[in-house]
């Protein structure tokens, strides 16, 4: 399998790096299982489209900020949008680590023949260190809070596995559904082992809380829109009938609330 | 009611929750651990948090003055998670021509607020139900 890699760094600062750094841990994943990889580092829009003429890969993943109706590379130069340059991605399976690009861009991508096309409806979250001091916090174990080294690794690859877990099934021969099925539980598993971490500080427990947070928003985020229509996070029965209970809460004022109770 | 009861309940809790509000009574939110506490001191406070606690634990309905104490115990674990993010915090959100970076006391006015308070509200239900 074909994989680009378009890494930006700068947005406003240097916040898109911290997406990219996964990035390019998961792609000398693949690359190593025999995928042939290319990463291109702060692309130009004309940089991404020469690579994807080249290349011509079957996934193309960047991070960018997004809109709904557009996506941005490397210092927020547009790439693409609803209106321009979406062909660009026939034929290829889009990933965009990038917020709300999966409300409308997504939908036209698919329609101008993108196989697939993964984003976010929402805002996507993420932990950051803007520190002369940590620099190179975003590649590093380094961080200005007192969290342990490794646990913040762990908590700032969190926010930026879905879209890698899902090009990683893809790359394994699994279909489309499952693959964004593995992104959703690669989430689950990253919240259980911070549910499960103790925390040596207040600060940490805070900092581990909120990374819970942006996880389950960002995982209820992901969208993905096939020829055949749109895929979206499973909301589980308990948390259904919830929302409906509080919506019928003034009128009876009793709530049921399903789900089986513990022994 | 039986101290039992209360050791299981306390021992099931992962650690990132024990020191999170759980219960409301009388006007004041009590974590797991301050309940546990209380009621292996065989306090009168401690029977009272026991005896809430069983009856919220083991309800599938509750009534409309519970699931206001539910909220608002929600928030109030969202706002202590928030006052404990240490100095110079910050988060970013990836969105174009928008505000990227929030403080902690700006995420209180963020969606990701909104959601927090939503699953806190989760936890606390799960915590109860042990």
């Amino acid at each position: 399998m074909k994989i680009l890699f378009l890494e930006s760094i700068s947005g406003r600062y240097d916040e898109l790096k911290y997406a990219s750094c996964v990035a390019h841990k998961y792609a000398e994943e693949l690359r190593r299982k025999g995928h042939k990889v290319i990463e291109i580092t702060r692309p130009t829009p004309r940089q991404a489209n020469e690579a994807i003429k080249k290349y011509k890969p079957d996934i193309v993943w960047w991070v960018g900020h997004g809109d709904a109706d557009k996506a941005t590379l490397e210092k927020l130069k547009v790439w693409i949008s609803t209106t321009a340059n979406t062909d660009i991605l026939r034929d290829s399976v889009a990933v965009a680590h990038a917020c709300f690009t999966g409300l409308k861009l997504g939908k036209e991508a698919v329609k101008k023949g993108a196989k697939a096309y993964f984003g976010y409806t929402k805002e996507l979250w993420f932990q950051w260190c803007n520190d002369p001091e940590y620099y190179n916090c975003a590649c590093s174990e380094n961080n200005p809070y007192g969290v342990r080294p490794r646990l913040w690794k762990r908590i700032l690859e969190s926010s930026h596995v879905g879209s890698l877990t899902f090009i990683k099934s893809l790359a394994e021969g699994k279909d489309y559904k499952t693959a964004f099925e593995d992104s959703i539980e690669e989430f689950e598993r990253y919240k259980k082992e911070f549910e499960n971490t103790k925390p040596q500080t207040p600060s940490e427990g805070a900092i581990l809380r909120v990374q819970i947070w942006a996880l389950e928003n960002n995982k209820e985020a992901q969208v993905m829109y096939l020829g055949t229509g749109e895929v979206k996070t499973q909301i589980s029965p308990v948390k259904s009938l919830v929302v409906a209970g509080l919506i019928m809460l003034p009128l009876l004022g009793l709530v049921f609330l399903g789900g089986e109770k513990s022994a | 009611m039986s101290l039992e009861y209360v050791r299981r309940w306390y021992s099931r809790i992962p650690e990132l929750e024990k020191d999170l509000p759980v219960l409301l009574y009388n006007g004041k939110v009590y974590t797991p651990r301050e309940i546990y506490n209380e009621v292996v001191r065989g306090t009168a406070l401690g029977r009272k948090l026991q005896e809430k606690l069983e009856e919220l634990g083991s309800a599938y309905s509750f009534s409309y003055e519970d699931l206001r104490g539910l909220d608002y115990v929600a928030k109030i674990r969202a706002e202590q998670v928030i006052k404990n993010l240490p100095k110079g915090f910050k988060m970013v959100s990836i969105v174009n021509g928008q505000r990227i970076t929030w403080t902690p006391e700006e995420l209180k006015n963020s969606e990701l607020f909104k959601k927090a308070v939503e699953y806190e509200k989760k936890k606390v239900i799960e915590t109860l139900r042990g």
